[in-house]
This record gives structure tokens, sequence and C-alpha cells, in this order.
């Protein structure tokens, strides 16, 4: 409200339109307050209802976060070395991969030796889910007669009741990294250059007691095909190759010749939060962890 | 503001009120222009605050969607039993069978280690895990000294105490991951999980070998309590029945508990055989009932 005594003046100084320039001033006052009011009650209505919005949100989070973020291997990747064999132990009497499961972390570095002492040729084959990859354990002389008890015979084609003529090629990284070969022993765009070293030292003869000199070997994961000496004779061979596990999930494995007979099985690959934040390391191609 | 600057329609005014006039009528302009910024100003600011909120909402909401959509193991922690046999593959190497052994964050693991081979065996974990059964019988033999006979058998004389210092090369089951006796009663995980055929080799009730002088009999009372007792027990054919395997050759059998308290993939390995090819993996999965109940799964909270 306008005080008179302080207006006074105006009002006897300007006795006509005063009171219309009046108005329209205290009208605009009005105006202005009112509208910063409004401006403030209106924005603050909104302002308190999405704060409010969002404290609720973030009390909520730890407790998801408790009941699964947290729940979850956060390891730092590792070498995981693994050996398996062909096996036909089950009472079936069929092929079979010994052990038929391996579990890793996301990120971990997978070794694989791959050995077989059947007169049938084996591979271990991994094409799923990104992975690519290949162990081929064919052992082959020309006009051989298939009975593969020492390295001078070829071994069985299951696929074709033919005998292998020629075994398996060692082929350079660069040729055997293309991808998936059918000649090569190791090969696969998931392969890893040559060069680590299998993470357990292995008996270069296993019927015999590991003494020195035969004390156990660090073997270079070379991406070759070997044979096992045992007692002075070849009866087995292995062949090695490693890979970077960066892909979670379950992927099949098999081998090309019998997986009709049953020899498949499965990588499993764990979820790794480690991997959230460290994707480089999760994805490397370095042959060591 | 001068009277001539008013525009020609609001000349009355200046003419009507020459004094005075133009102090109002200021004050109506100014008022007017602090009303349009004062609605622009709140309009603008509240907006970018708005905006702002509004954009974390977002941000929070399509996280707690994302978190909700996690699917994770979440349930109480349980006894697990497991029976680890030494064996031979296709290969002719040793091997544990099976070489994997998967648990819940928080399980309490019940190893039961059994071999038959004239080889001594371990089953070792060292690390984040330290636990061995050692199933090392007197007279059966060392594959690292060229197959020499063990002279003495590992011991079960040792007090908890003792065993749980470390994993050790005297004690047949040992380390600091072993389970008390308190630990394994107070979560009913003193009795191995599953009860035990005596004698898997043998039907259950009689069984007499005909042609025999007199009449040879053997008695398998059937399944029984097998106790975490952290020894290693040697067993030999017996006339009773009891300590008869599977094919009829003696055989030793360790036990022993650890809680599984950290996830991860972890190696166990023979100590004699680990260069033949004799090791596997222990994976130990996730559990969100663990972030809620610690001392359940045996984890400390940070």
């Amino acid at each position: 409200m306008v005080d008179p005594n302080v207006l006074g003046f105006m009002a006897e100084s300007a006795p006509k339109g005063f009171g219309l320039a009046l108005s329209v001033a205290v009208i605009a006052v009005f105006l202005a307050v009112g509208a910063i009011a409004f401006a403030y009650v209106g924005a603050s209505t909104q302002v308190n209802s999405l704060s409010s919005q969002v404290s609720t949100l973030q009390t909520q989070i730890p407790g998801l976060i408790a009941k699964s973020g947290l729940a979850s291997v956060n390891a730092t990747p590792a070498t995981m070395a693994f050996r398996v064999d062909w096996c036909n132990t089950d009472n079936t009497g069929q092929d079979r991969f010994c052990p038929p499961v391996l579990i890793v972390h996301q990120g971990d570095l997978v070794q694989i030796l791959f050995e077989t002492n059947d007169t049938d040729a084996h591979t271990f084959t991994l094409v799923a889910g990104g992975y690519n990859l290949q162990l081929n354990n064919t052992y082959g002389v020309p006009g051989s007669s298939g009975n593969f008890s020492t390295n001078e015979n070829g071994m069985h084609n299951f696929l074709s009741n033919t005998y292998f003529q020629g075994s398996c090629v060692q082929a350079s990284y660069s040729g055997a990294s293309a991808g998936l070969s059918s000649s090569d022993c190791v090969s696969g765009s998931s392969l890893l250059a040559p060069g680590g070293t299998y993470k357990i030292p292995i008996n270069p003869n296993p019927a015999s007691s590991p003494l020195p000199p035969a004390t156990p070997e660090q073997v270079s994961v070379d991406n070759q095909f070997h044979f096992i000496r045992e007692n002075g004779t070849y009866n087995a061979v292995w062949s090695i190759a490693s890979f970077r596990a960066s892909i979670a999930g379950i992927f099949e494995f098999y081998c090309y010749y019998h997986v009709s007979n049953g020899m498949f099985g499965y990588l499993i690959v764990l979820p790794n939060t480690y991997c959230n934040t460290h994707a480089t390391a999760c994805t490397s191609t370095s042959n060591s962890s | 503001m001068l009277n001539s600057d008013l525009p020609n329609g609001l000349g009355f005014l200046a003419e009507a009120a020459p004094r005075g006039f133009g102090l109002a009528f200021g004050v109506g302009i100014v008022a007017l222009f602090l009303a349009v910024g004062a609605i622009g100003f709140a309009y603008v600011g509240s907006n970018t605050q708005i905006s702002s909120l509004q954009s974390q909402v977002s941000t929070l909401q399509s996280g707690q969607s994302t978190l909700a959509g996690l699917s994770s193991v979440n349930r109480p922690p349980i006894v697990l039993p497991v029976k680890i046999a030494w064996c031979l593959e296709q290969v002719v190497q040793d091997r544990f069978c099976p070489n994997i052994i998967v648990a819940d964050q928080g399980d309490i693991v019940q190893l039961f280690f059994l071999s038959n081979d004239t080889a001594a065996h371990t089953f070792t974990m060292t690390g984040t895990y330290d636990f061995q059964v050692n199933d090392s019988g007197a007279g059966e033999l060392d594959f690292l000294t060229n197959y020499s006979p063990i002279s003495g058998a590992c011991s079960n004389s040792g007090t908890y105490a003792q065993m749980s210092v470390v994993v050790s090369g005297v004690y047949c089951v040992s380390g600091t991951s072993l389970l008390d006796n308190a630990t394994l009663t107070a979560n009913n995980a003193y009795v191995f999980a599953e009860a035990q055929n005596p004698s898997p080799g043998l039907p259950f009730a009689s069984t007499c070998v005909s042609g025999e002088p007199n009449g040879v009999c053997l008695t398998n009372p059937g399944p029984g309590p097998y106790y975490v007792d952290d020894q290693a027990h040697m067993l030999s054919l017996s006339i009773s029945g009891v300590g008869v395997n599977a094919t009829g050759v003696s055989e030793t059998q360790g036990i022993g508990a650890f809680r599984a308290t950290t996830p991860g993939v972890y190696i166990f390995f023979c100590r004699y055989h680990v260069s033949n090819g004799m090791f596997g993996y222990l994976v130990v999965l996730p559990n969100a009932y663990c972030n809620t109940n610690p001392a359940a799964c045996g984890v400390t909270k940070n």
C-alpha cells in the first residue's frame, strides 16, 4: 500500500493522471512479486519432486548392488593351464574329452595341452561365440597300415575309414592365425603368438619318476604338435596352444571326427567385473597374463 | 525519462501530470521489467536445474533397471560333499576324477579324497585356499623319489591347532583353511553329507562264499555315517566286510573340510603327480547372499 505521507507531494503536485500512473506502478509491482513467487513456487515444487526421486533412486542403488553387482568374480586375469585328454574310459567305451568342462575367468589366458594316445586322429575345435581355435592331433605316414602304436604308422580317419598319409602341418603363426585350418596342427584367429610358458611343468616321461636330469620341463606354448616318449617309445601325441578368454559365456568345443560319438564339451567363461574397468587387460593378445 | 520521449498515445498523461508522474511511471516501468526479468530468471534458472535433475533421474533409472536385471546365485550356504578319486585316464597318467569342483560362495566343502593306487597322492591347494588331504600310507610309493616306499604314513595324531597352521608334510589333513570341529558341528557338517557304503564291493546284508569249508560269510551293514574327522583312513580287505572297496583292493580315504569364502577359480593338485597332469580346478561361484549375510558365508566384511 502506498503511504500517503510519502507520496503526498505527488498527489499535491499531480492532481490529474497521477492516480492512474500510480495504480499501474502498484499493479506492476504486484505482478513482479507474484511472478517471482509463482516462478519460485512452481519450479520449487518440480525441483523438490525430482530431488526426491534422485534421493530415492540413490538409496535403492546400494541395495541393488548388494543383490547383484557385488556378487561377481572380480579377479585379475591369470594363466589357466588345462590338460585335455582323449579318453574312452566311460562305460560306453566311446570317445570323450577328459575333462569335458573347462572353467575360467573372463580375461584369463587359457593354455590348452591336448593329448591323445588313440589310433584315431582327434581335434580340439572351438568355433563358438567369437572363439576360433583348433588343435589337430593328426599323424600320418605314406603307405602306413594305420596301426598307430609308434610314430611309424598313420592315424585312422574315423570319418572316411582310411588312414592318414600325411601329418598335420606345423604352420607359421601368421598362417595359422589366419583362421581355422584343416591342415595345420594348430590354427585359428583366437590363437595367441607362440612363446609363452605352460604354467605347469610337465614330466617328459610320465611313466617314470621325474628325477634329474629328467625333471619336469618348462614347456613353451609353441603352437605345435609333439610326441610323448613313454619309456623310449612314442605312444602319445600332444599339441599346445593358448587363447584369451575375453568373452563370457558357455561355448562348445568338439572333436571334428568324433563329435557324433559324443566327443564334445564346454568352455565356461565366468563374467569378471575386473574386465568392466580393465578391458585392455582382458582382451590382451599377449601370450603371458 | 523526458516527456518528449513518451509515445504520442501517452501524451495526455504528461500534460495532465507534469510533476511526479515521471517518478510513478518510472516505478511502474521498472516494476514491469522486474516482473519480466523475474519470470525469465526463474524460468531459465529453474529450467536448468530441472533439466539437470531430470537427467540424473533418467540415468539412475537406467542404472536401476540394469542392476535389477542382473541375476546371480543368491542362496544360503550349504554343506557340499565332494568325493574325489585318484584315477588313470586312457592316457595312463594320474588324474583326479572328477577334476572340477563347483561350489557356491559360502558353502562348506567336505572333501573326501580316496585313492587305491600303489603310489601316494595328495589333494593340495595353496594360496587363497590352503588345504591338503594327504593319502600317504606306509608302504605306498613316492613317485618323486623313483617309487621308493614311504617309510611312515602321514600322521593322524596332530591336534587341530597343529594341523591348521599351514599345509603340512607331516599331517594327513592340514592347512589354514581347515575348519575346526566346533565350526563343523555348528553347521551340521561334521558328518559327511552322503551316507557311505563301508564296503562298496559287497551288496548289503550278508554274502556267503560257497564252496569254502565251514562257509565264509561277509556282512555289509549298509550305508552309515562318515565323519569329517580330519584324518586319513587306511582301509584293507577285512573278513568282516568293512574296508573292502569296489575292486577288493585296499585304499586310503582322507577327509577334511573348508569353506568356499572367496569366489574365483583355483587350482588343486597332487604334489607327487602334478607334472603328469594330476591337477584340477575349484570353482567358487559368487553368491549375492554373502553380501548381506557375510557371517553366514564366513566372509570378513571390509
